[in-house]
């Protein structure tokens, strides 16, 4: 306790002291850069605009950097200066979600038609450094993919995953029908960073039954970088990332908001979302939102999924007070869900995943129901986050961010007796991150951007649980340096290079079996973990610690003038996570027993990325072949049956592999002719275990989706859906015989065969029915279809959702 | 400046809250009503046995011990289920939990092969069956198998078939066994 004062005494000493000397390097700017009094009545105006599609852009700031002087642009974009000499000007233009930039002005005389175009495109990306910024800026139906405000609010009852495999190369990694977690080109969960809010979500995302703690609502937009790191956050994001965005909110005098009341058919939901925003001319701004999402239980196109009830509620706030120099700003949000886990999931040992195989429909059907029954999750998120910038005058902007977020998951089980109400698992998750970044403004072509990380986690399993622990307690340190220089070539091409260094201390206590202890052959190995054992276990305290190196190349450029070319390059490692490292037990959702290795070492991979896009007036099309090597590729595979006084059960092992993993996402965009509009999306993969010559588990199927629709002036569209996925027929054969003693015989377990192909049809409707209130409507499964999803954990036990009608309601005032 | 201020307090306040949680040794968990062992007793007219299965690191690596009899043919004989924590010293018995809770379990028999006939003789508190008390009449010579499955939480009233009573399994043991004259 007294060393923690002491600590944050410390700390505060420190930040004093950056203050400080923050403050001399102003004052010391300010000092150099005095302006001279001369005759001057010289005028500069003109226009900010969107570099993508010329619209005007309102409420930028423009700082007229030699007189310290500063305008907002108004409603046409335009903005003024009056009483200028002649001179060399610098001006600095910045607009929410823009990236800054500087121009330099040489005036005469007066000057009226300055055009200044601010590259509104990768504003989700604002305050993320994203190392292959390059790779990206250059496409509209690229890499870089972003979901917006309006398909957001379309999709308003949806998980993030589900709304993200609209996009090419990414899919869902599912457990049930609402725990659903994103896959980019082939990899997920710890392999995939998702940025919320400018906060790297920590939200035990190791489990393929985690999915991330969020709620769309509270968003704006969503950002996919297919094979990118943001390196200011870490390097470990071997698949991509994905940025999630806030609303950004225009420098003026004005509240506003917008609420959307809708009902889902298929589980009978209902939902409410509200938002109300505040903004003051002088920059103050604030945001208030709230969401709440009930569902009963889903049905297939024939039978009820029962105990797949969902209750979700999110509540968000925001305050910021910004100016042209310096701004402050700071959101909080909490998410919580329950979520029931499907009651036929819920089997003993493998005679009993023989039986779900074979059956035709769940074990457990009965009648629709809201309650939500054990087994089922609890999750809860709470995020903080604070920040602030300074701009340093002709020289950059610091940032400055602290982060706080507290991950509870709770699950609960079957049980009896005093502990039929006490969850199996209790999990808190807690960490702290500190981010200082710079970012240097452009000159000479010639950006940089640079920071440094410190992080804390702690991991606490609750033993109240009576049930031994799924993941140790642990703290985890990592601190991490990163730079990134972008450099603008001409004709619009540009390279960047991107390094970041990280260290991760990692420590935990945990308990092994001494069987396994032995077994393992741990007992020699990691002798000097051990800290007490008794006749069955062992108490043990690794300690291991990660250095890594993460480096990145991109470039892009322009092929004429309608081709778009980029590449980037990326070598990066990841650390095992603490389920790679720890598991030791019995999964009960999957029937099997999961094992970790201690021993593991970090996967590294080296990526290759390339984008090529061709627009014409009416067509755009684009293709992004990838190729990923992953060395030391971390996976789960069965490798025996066991038998237990539970009965037989499956052991699977977490193992090392290298890994190879290429495909092609395209993209295609057609306009018909009218106000028709056709869009078409393709993606493959195709990952390998080298070594063990045989398919990877688990690989996203071929899929195609295509799309028709029709939108008129107002804005209101109607439109056609289709979704094509394949069989995967690329997997590997993990099918094992099991002795049954009800039959006195042997039967091949197959847990390894993909479920057949399937096509889907959906349709969807927006129409605006006043200036401030519209209705939506989409079916899913338009044709009854019954299918399974190879992505699906819980393809074993039950069909996917049969016809959904969702119809939802929007207001704004 | 007082902005800046008050962010670093903040910062300090958090990272003070951080602080308070430190890395503690674990306390060890025992699991609860956790079975190692299941004691079968078969008492005849003549004879008593003991059939027994035990499995000490649970889901760990080591496989269970079995301990079998022969069973005589034409004979009747009353069984009892014993099911035991041997991790624990003395042997907890958890065969009391499964009694006090005897609404919430079910044992259920699964035969295959032998010339048996086995029936509950114990009730739960609803007077339905519980199991862990049962009659065992031998016909012929033969050989097969006898499966014991302890259910929490079945469907109360069932058939008897484990397949369809719904529940969780907590122990699921199957004895290959040969009746002899």
């Amino acid at each position: 306790m007294i060393f923690c004062l002491i600590v944050v005494f410390l700390l505060k000493l420190i930040m004093k002291r950056i203050y400080n000397s923050l403050v001399f390097f102003f004052v010391f700017l300010l000092g150099i850069s005095q302006a001279q009094g001369q005759d001057c009545h010289l005028q500069l105006s003109g226009t900010l605009i969107d570099l993508h599609d010329d619209n005007a852009l309102e409420g930028g700031i423009i700082t007229l950097l030699e007189r310290n002087e500063s305008c907002f642009s108004d409603q046409k974009g335009g903005f003024n200066f009056k009483q200028l000499c002649p001179g060399t000007y610098h001006l600095y233009i910045e607009h929410i979600g823009c990236i800054a930039k500087e121009v330099v002005i040489e005036l005469q005389e007066n000057m009226s038609d300055l055009i200044l175009p601010l590259e509104h495109h990768i504003q989700e990306l604002d305050e993320v450094t994203v190392a292959s910024k390059s790779y990206i800026a250059i496409s509209d139906a690229g890499v870089e993919k972003t979901i917006d405000t309006d398909i957001i609010q379309q999709n308003s009852s949806l998980q993030l995953a589900d709304i993200l495999s609209k996009i090419s190369g990414v899919s869902s990694l599912n457990t049930g029908n609402s725990i659903s977690k994103p896959i980019i080109n082939g990899l997920h969960s710890s392999r995939v960073m998702i940025i919320n809010n400018g906060v790297r979500m920590e939200d035990q995302e190791w489990g393929s039954e985690h999915a991330p703690t969020m709620d769309v609502n509270a968003i704006s937009n969503i950002t996919v970088v297919k094979g990118a790191n943001a390196l200011q956050y870490s390097g470990d994001a071997i698949g991509g990332i994905i940025v999630t965005a806030p609303e950004k909110i225009t420098f003026k005098d004005t509240i506003y908001g917008s609420s959307i009341l809708g009902s889902q058919s298929n589980s009978r939901a209902a939902f409410l979302t509200s938002s109300l925003v505040l903004s003051k001319r002088n920059g103050l701004q604030a945001k208030l939102q709230s969401s709440y999402q009930k569902q009963g239980d889903a049905h297939t196109p024939n039978y009820n999924l029962t105990n797949s009830a969902t209750k979700h509620q999110n509540f968000s706030a925001y305050i910021a007070k910004k100016t042209t120099k310096k701004g402050i700003a700071s959101y909080f949000s909490y998410v919580n869900s329950t979520i029931g886990i499907l009651a036929a999931s819920h089997i003993g040992d493998a005679s009993d995943l023989y039986r779900a195989l074979t059956a035709t429909s769940p074990s457990v059907m009965e009648d629709f129901s809201y309650e939500i029954n054990a087994p089922r999750q609890e999750v809860s998120h709470l995020l903080y986050k604070l920040n602030a910038y300074s701009i340093i005058k002709d020289k950059g902007k610091l940032l400055l961010q602290f982060d706080y977020q507290n991950n509870h998951r709770l699950e609960y089980d079957l049980r009896i007796g005093a502990k039929k109400n006490t969850a199996a698992l209790d999990i808190e998750l807690l960490t702290e991150s500190l981010n200082l970044d710079y970012h240097s403004f452009r000159s000479n072509g010639l950006q940089l951007k640079t920071g440094l990380l410190g992080k804390y986690q702690f991991n606490y399993s609750n033993p109240e649980t009576g049930v031994k622990r799924l993941i140790p307690d642990y703290v985890k340190l990592q601190a991490g340096v990163y730079g990134v220089i972008d450099y603008e070539l001409k004709n619009k091409a540009g390279i960047e290079l991107g390094v970041r260094y990280d260290y991760i201390d990692l420590k935990a206590y945990k308990f092994y079996q001494k069987s396994l202890w032995e077994e393992r052959g741990y007992e020699e190995r990691f002798s000097e973990f051990v800290i007490s054992e008794n006749e069955n276990q062992v108490l043990t305290y690794p300690q291991l610690s990660y250095p890594s190196l993460t480096a990145t190349i991109g470039y892009h450029s322009h092929l004429g003038t309608h081709t778009n070319f980029a590449i980037n390059v990326t070598h990066a490692k990841r650390a095992p996570n603490p389920s790679e490292l720890f598991s030791e037990g019995l999964h009960h959702s999957a029937s099997r027993i999961e094992l970790g290795n201690l021993s593991f070492q970090q996967e590294a991979s080296n990526k290759l990325s390339v984008a090529i896009e061709h627009h014409s007036d009416r067509t755009t099309v684009s293709v992004q072949p990838f190729y990923n090597s992953i060395e030391n590729f971390i996976y789960l595979r069965p490798f025996d049956v066991t038998q237990t006084i539970r009965g037989f059960f499956q052991k699977w092992n977490y193992e090392q592999t290298n890994a190879l993993l290429y495909g092609l996402d395209v993209d295609f965009n057609q306009k018909i002719g009218g106000d028709l509009e056709y869009n078409s999306q393709f993606s493959w993969v195709h990952g390998n275990a080298v070594d063990e010559h045989q398919p990877l588990i688990g690989m996203p199927p071929l899929q195609v989706n295509n799309e028709l629709s029709i939108t008129d002036s107002k804005g209101n569209r109607i439109g056609i859906h289709s979704t094509s996925v394949a069989q995967q027929k690329r997997y590997p054969d993990y099918n094992f015989e099991l002795y049954l003693p009800a039959t006195d015989s042997y039967q091949l377990i197959d847990i390894s065969s993909p479920p057949k192909a399937y096509h889907l049809i959906g349709l969807f409707a927006n129409w605006t029915i006043s200036k401030n209130s519209g209705i939506s409507i989409r079916v899913a499964n338009l044709m009854n279809t019954p299918y399974r999803n190879y992505l699906n954990a819980m393809r074993y036990y039950a069909d996917e959702l049969g016809r959904n009608i969702t119809v939802q309601y929007k207001i704004t005032y | 400046m007082k902005n800046l201020f008050f962010l670093f307090s903040t910062l300090s306040l958090f990272l003070f809250n951080s602080c308070v949680k430190s890395l503690e040794t674990p306390e060890l968990i025992n699991e609860e009503e956790l079975i190692t062992t299941l004691v079968v007793t078969l008492n005849s007219a003549t004879e008593s046995l003991e059939l027994r299965y035990a499995d000490l690191d649970g889901d760990g690596p080591n496989t269970g011990e079995y301990q079998l009899e022969d069973l005589k043919a034409n004979t009747n004989y009353t069984g009892t289920l014993k099911f035991l924590n041997e991790t624990e010293d003395p042997a907890e018995d958890i065969t009391l939990e499964v009694k006090e809770e005897s609404n919430d379990h079910q044992v259920f028999y699964v035969v295959n092969g032998l010339d048996v006939v086995i029936e509950s003789t114990d009730l739960d508190n609803n007077g339905y069956y519980l199991g862990t008390e049962f009659t065992l009449r031998t016909s012929t010579t033969s050989t097969g198998q006898l499966q014991f499955i302890l259910r929490h939480l079945p469907n109360k009233p069932n058939d008897g078939n484990p397949s369809t009573a719904g529940g969780a399994t907590d122990l699921s043991v199957s004895f290959p066994l040969s009746i002899i004259e």
